[in-house]
């Protein structure tokens, strides 16, 4: 397989190895050409950019009936909630199976809705894409390119901004008093970082690898704390404690209700209190079509696989959280061909409960795919120059420097791996033209802690892709989640056939198939009974009648990749175009048939 | 005698024809009958024997509301599904402050749509505090002090239909919201049928001779009992074949998909599963809108400090926590259950205090669960009723179906009971339909109605009169020299239940309480929490702020904290408690 891992990120490199990848291609496709897209998109707007809510609203309008208008509601800040869906024929396109894209629940990752409307604008304009068409051809697309607009402004804001709290407050520190400390642009340089002080109570030290990145003192290894790091703000309620009591707690993506944690500021009063929260459960419990749903943001469970479950908890009612083991499998061969197509190798953030990717799994019973598309690379190899970095430190002693070849083999045995955000710094230092992403810790006298430092990673910097990779990333991002069309559960019958026992009396065969690869339910649907059984139904003409069997039957579980049910009916009729079988799916399609008579 | 009595005839029309405050009404005379409950002569006459629909149950309140216009007051929480009023009723002295600066007990009737008799017991509760209000001086000293937030129907819609449909004792639980029970795609399209139109669902059942597995009690023939297994050849001539009703939908099955299928008390935050864990939970918590209104009426009231939830039947006290991988309530919390629990087998006769999944049965999303769990307040739920109050201290020999009809024969002529009685079924051919009414079973006979409501009401009466009560003692001024001078108060929880519960400071629900000494003349140098009475420096120091002292934890019941301040100056200053969940206490202090 393709890695990335010993290759410097240059965007020209990057360019030309992406088109050498095998593209993945489904049956029905044709050779993948390259793209005509680039060019398409460069007089729309530059390079797939952030867009302000108004923005994407704008353009959302902007695509007309290709893309009917779908109102979910307002946010707590009153702005618009909408999806776009998107199918070739408006007048199936609530009969047939459905994909539901959300971008953004969390706020935090703007980007993302720029993919999502990126996909709705090519899902709406370019049916003629083979692969596009044959997506479109049997499947609708919902698409909320934001679920979050008001977390999502403060990528647009004075101060910018990655909070993802949008709803009430409470007494965070226990003062009594709600909401009287939050985080504020102290310095004045229009982003919310990072405040660092020297503080014998710190937990934190500089990372010897790079100094400017920050780790967690280990006292095991005889490491004490030097930094006591705080979100940048003031200490308005002077306790000592900077910017602790934020006026907004509730995070609409920790307030759906799998896995809710109560009392936690973040998880908001109940669940679904979040307005934002209650519109996507509506949106997808009011349209039983949908069979899966894909959520851009900070989560993954296609890179990595997520942690499974037995399907039944013995002895216990109440389940252990986490994806049914026969469906986590299922999972594992989705973000196989993910990887290979988008050669995503980052993970995403770990579940805290109450996220909107695991409410629509395990209480909703839809598949649902989380995927992150893009985080500044783990992997780029550390700079062979000889040049050790300066010591910056004074006083505490750790981060021996490494100049003195001999001192080298034994500083190795001892040396610890360089951090995630040292090896985050690599990337930007090898990349002209990306510093604005890191923030040099900078003194700053504060007007409650004094003498202090501001600085980190940039808002935005760890999650927005840079603008070379951006229409690549786009374009295989589409190419994946067009592909999942091909991998949605229909069901059809496959056999109803007649023998003839004389006198009018015929031995009904009926047979209903899945050929696609996802079954008719996932293993958590069966478990919740979320989703609508098949119904399964003989219809009788002419006073036909029925003699054994039962007319209506309710199907509740088809294996994938060929999965079968079958029933056997007598009936006396004058003719069979008297007897015809109906089957009917709320998320799989449907089927209707007259009986074929076998010998 | 005469007189009286005409006097009492001319009060009552009087009452009838004019508005509650005409001049014209002569004075209530108090009367000998001080231990009743509302005296010779209410203010306001209800008929405690019996049950009454929606619209009559709020005619009742809304009288109460006429004639105590300064003490009842009603406001529209929300709309049920077929958007009938939620109404809460606020009940307090508003000149000895408003109602949400006051401990504020709760008590709602009838989430379960079926479980009637809560609302009468909520009415009731409204009734006997108002016309004791100025009376009995530990309700006027009540009603001064605490509000009451009355909810007497949380499931309007079940009520009406259990009143208006054929329904038997337990069914209309849920409420109205049309949902597929069976998964078929269609909603409620297969409703119970009231075959004999005796206005109640009742039984049906076939005789099958030598092929059923029932047959007629030797003692009463319309009692059913199974056979039981044996060598003897001897087989049931009966079939039951289940409740009243058609295959309204043709799917082979009865009954399968009636009106709603839902159940409201299944439906609250804390410890939520989904449906298939707890069966009626629904899509997500909060759902209906009858739920969704009270809780955010909760959240709106922070002055929520008891929580009573009226339901039938079986005569118990239940507390959470509702299923057993929750563990148990912290130590502090029980002891002030066990002590309301305890009372209440008191007060009422046949009914334990029991906790639900211990004692009953698993219950996820409980109501009173969420009122403890998620916001620290102290909660019970009454299921009103026990069939062992039919025959009283002869219960023990007389349970099961038989006792309940000698019950009906001896105490009600029979009235409960629909004899069997043939019917042509599409299905089954010749059966027989009979059994008890809906009325039988669930709900007390009317003449039993009235203990039940006033025992009920007063054990929520009996929990609003162990809400947190502040008293501020006499504080002890020292004086350490060099114009310093320490205060020592020592602030003292009169009642049962403790400002915080420990699951509202261990969860840190809500605002800590705040003592707090303010003075102009004053300088508040430190100050802090007293651990030790008798030695003075053991003070548990506040880092800032020390004029006013947070406290997570608030007064223990029945228990007091003591704080020390160290201060400067003199002049007039002030004391104070503040606390969610008690009214502020206050006092003065002059340090020459």
């Amino acid at each position: 397989m393709f890695t990335r891992a010993c290759v410097p990120l240059s965007t020209t490199l990057f360019a030309g190895l992406a088109l050498a990848q095998a593209p993945h291609q489904t049956p029905a496709q044709a050779p993948a050409e390259t793209p005509a897209q680039p060019a398409q998109a460069a007089d729309a707007a530059p390079a797939l950019e952030s867009l302000p809510h108004a923005e994407l609203v704008a353009r959302a309008k902007a695509l007309g009936p290709a893309a009917q208008w779908i109102a979910l509601g307002r946010s707590r800040g009153g702005r618009e909630l909408f999806a776009l869906r998107i199918a070739a024929d408006a007048a199936r396109a609530d009969e047939q199976p459905a994909i539901l894209v959300v971008a953004n629940v969390e706020g935090s990752r703007p980007w993302t809705s720029t993919l999502a409307l990126h996909h709705a604008e090519q899902l709406a304009a370019r049916a003629a894409d083979p692969q596009i068409a044959a997506a479109l051809a049997n499947t609708t697309y919902y698409i909320v390119p934001c679920a979050n607009p008001d977390a999502h402004e403060r990528r647009f804001a004075a101060v910018r901004s990655e909070r993802e709290a949008t709803g009430p407050g409470l007494d965070d520190d226990r003062d009594g008093r709600a909401g009287e400390d939050p985080p504020s642009d102290v310095n004045g340089d229009g982003q919310l970082t990072l405040l660092r002080v020297l503080d014998p109570r710190g937990e934190w030290i500089s990372d010897p690898a790079d100094e400017r990145a920050l780790i967690k003192a280990d006292k095991n290894r005889g490491e004490s704390g030097r930094w006591r790091v705080w979100s940048e703000g003031r200490d308005l309620d002077r306790d000592e404690r900077v910017a602790e009591d934020d006026p907004l707690d509730a995070c609409v993506n920790r307030n759906f209700p799998a896995e809710w944690k109560e009392h936690a500021p973040a998880s908001g009063a109940f669940p679904t209190d979040e307005p934002e929260t209650l519109a996507l459960c509506e949106a997808l419990l009011q349209r039983p079509q949908i069979a899966l749903v894909v959520s851009y943001g900070a989560y993954d469970n296609l890179v990595e696989k997520p942690k499974a479950v037995a399907a039944d908890a013995r002895n216990k009612r109440v389940p252990a959280p986490g994806v049914v083991e026969a469906d986590a499998n299922l999972l594992v061969e989705l973000g196989k061909r993910y990887v290979e197509l988008t050669g995503a190798k980052h993970k995403g953030r770990a579940l805290e409960g109450g996220e909107w990717h695991t409410w629509a799994y395990a209480h909703c019973g839809v598949w649902s795919l989380a995927i992150n598309p893009w985080e500044l690379p783990l992997d780029t190899p550390e700079p062979k120059r000889e040049d050790a970095a300066p010591a910056g430190e004074t006083g505490a002693g750790e981060a021996p420097t490494e100049t003195k070849p001999a001192a080298r083999a034994d500083a190795k045995k001892d040396k610890r791996e360089a951090s995630d955000d040292a090896k985050r710094l690599r990337w930007i230092d090898a990349h002209g033209g990306e510093s604005w992403r890191f923030l040099p810790w900078t003194a700053f006298e504060h007007p409650e802690l004094g003498a202090c430092e501001i600085g980190g990673f940039a808002p935005f910097a760890r999650s927005e892709p840079p603008e070379p990779e951006r229409a690549e990333l786009a374009r295989k991002q589409l190419e994946f989640l067009t592909s999942l069309a091909g991998d949605l559960a229909r069901v059809r019958i496959d056999e109803f056939s007649a023998r003839a026992l004389g006198a009018g009396l015929y031995e009904l065969r009926g047979a209903v198939a899945n050929p696609a690869r996802l079954p008719f339910t996932s293993a958590s649907a069966v478990r919740m009974r979320s989703l609508r059984p098949a119904r399964l139904e003989l219809e009788l003409a002419n006073g036909a009648q029925l003699v054994a069997g039962e007319r209506i039957q309710l199907v509740r579980e088809l294996e994938g990749s060929g999965g079968r049910f079958e029933a056997r009916w007598l009936v006396r009729a004058r003719s069979l175009d008297d007897v015809r079988l109906e089957l009917v799916t709320q998320h799989a399609g449907g089927d209707r048939r007259a009986a074929q008579e076998r010998p | 005698m005469l007189g009286s009595t005409f006097a009492f005839l001319a009060a009552l029309c009087a009452a009838q024809s004019q508005p509650a405050d005409a001049p014209a009404q002569p004075a209530r005379p108090e009367t000998g009958f001080s231990g009743l409950a509302a005296g010779a002569r209410p203010k306001v006459e209800i008929a405690w024997n019996r049950l009454y629909d929606y619209d009559e149950i709020h005619a009742h309140l809304d009288r109460l509301v006429a004639a105590h216009p300064g003490l009842l007051s009603m406001q529209v929480i929300g709309h049920s599904t077929e958007n009938r009023e939620l109404r809460v009723y606020t009940l307090t002295q508003p000149a000895t402050g408003a109602h949400d600066t006051k401990p504020a007990m709760w008590v709602d009737g009838n989430i379960h749509g079926n479980e009637v008799q809560g609302g009468e017991a909520v009415v009731y509760v409204a009734w006997y505090l108002l016309e004791n209000y100025g009376r009995v001086p530990r309700v006027t000293e009540l009603v001064d002090g605490v509000t009451f937030y009355l909810c007497p129907m949380l499931n309007p819609d079940g009520r009406a239909s259990w009143f208006r449909d054929a329904h038997n004792a337990s069914s209309s639980r849920s409420g109205r919201q049309p949902t597929d029970d069976d998964g078929d795609g269609l909603y409620d399209e297969d409703e119970s049928d009231d075959l004999d139109g005796d206005g109640s669902i009742t039984q049906m059942r076939k005789y099958t001779p030598g092929e059923g597995n029932m047959r007629l009690s030797a003692d009463d023939p319309r009692v059913m009992e199974p056979v039981p297994p044996n060598d003897r050849g001897i087989r049931g001539d009966w079939t039951m074949l289940g409740s009243e009703g058609l295959d309204n939908d043709g799917d082979g099955r009865t009954n399968e998909d009636p009106a709603g299928g839902y159940d409201m008390n299944r439906a609250w935050p804390s410890g939520w599963q989904p449906d298939w864990v707890q069966n009626g939970a629904g899509p997500y918590p909060l759902y209906w809108p009858e739920t969704r209104c009270v809780a955010r009426f909760w959240l709106a009231h922070p002055n929520l400090a008891g929580v009573q939830s009226f339901h039938n039947a079986g005569g118990m006290i239940l507390r959470g926590p509702g299923y057993e991988a929750f563990g148990e309530y912290p130590r502090e919390d029980v002891a002030v259950y066990d002590e309301l629990g305890r009372d209440g087998e008191l007060m009422l006769p046949y009914y334990r205090y029991m906790i639900i999944w211990k004692d009953l049965y698993s219950v996820f999303g409980g109501s009173v669960t969420y009122a403890y769990e998620g916001l620290g307040v102290i909660s019970f739920t009454n299921e009103l009723w026990n069939t062992d109050q039919m025959f009283g201290a002869r219960a023990d020999q007389q349970r099961g179906r038989a006792s309940n009809h000698r019950f009906d024969d001896k105490l009600l002529m029979g009235a409960g009971f629909t004899p069997w009685k043939k019917f042509e079924h599409p299905l089954y051919g010749e059966i027989e339909i009979g059994g008890f009414k809906k009325d039988v079973g669930r709900v007390p006979p009317s003449f039993m109605i009235e203990e039940m409501t006033h025992r009920n009401a007063l054990f929520a009466i009996r929990h609003a009169e162990a809400l947190p009560r502040v008293v501020i003692e006499p504080p002890q001024v020292s004086e350490l020299g060099d114009g310093l001078r320490a205060i020592d108060v020592e602030f003292r929880n009169e009642q049962a239940i403790p400002t915080r519960t420990a699951q509202a400071a261990q969860k840190g629900i809500g605002r800590p309480d705040v003592a707090s000494l303010e003075g102009a003349g004053l300088e508040v140098l430190a100050g802090g929490w007293r651990s030790d009475r008798f030695r003075p420096e053991r003070l548990e120091l506040a880092e800032r702020d020390p004029a006013a002292l947070r406290s997570e934890r608030g007064i223990p019941g029945r228990g007091s904290v003591r704080v020390r301040w160290i201060v400067r100056g003199s002049g007039t200053a002030t004391i104070r408690w503040r606390a969610e969940k008690a009214r502020e206490a206050s006092r003065a202090l002059s340090l020459p």
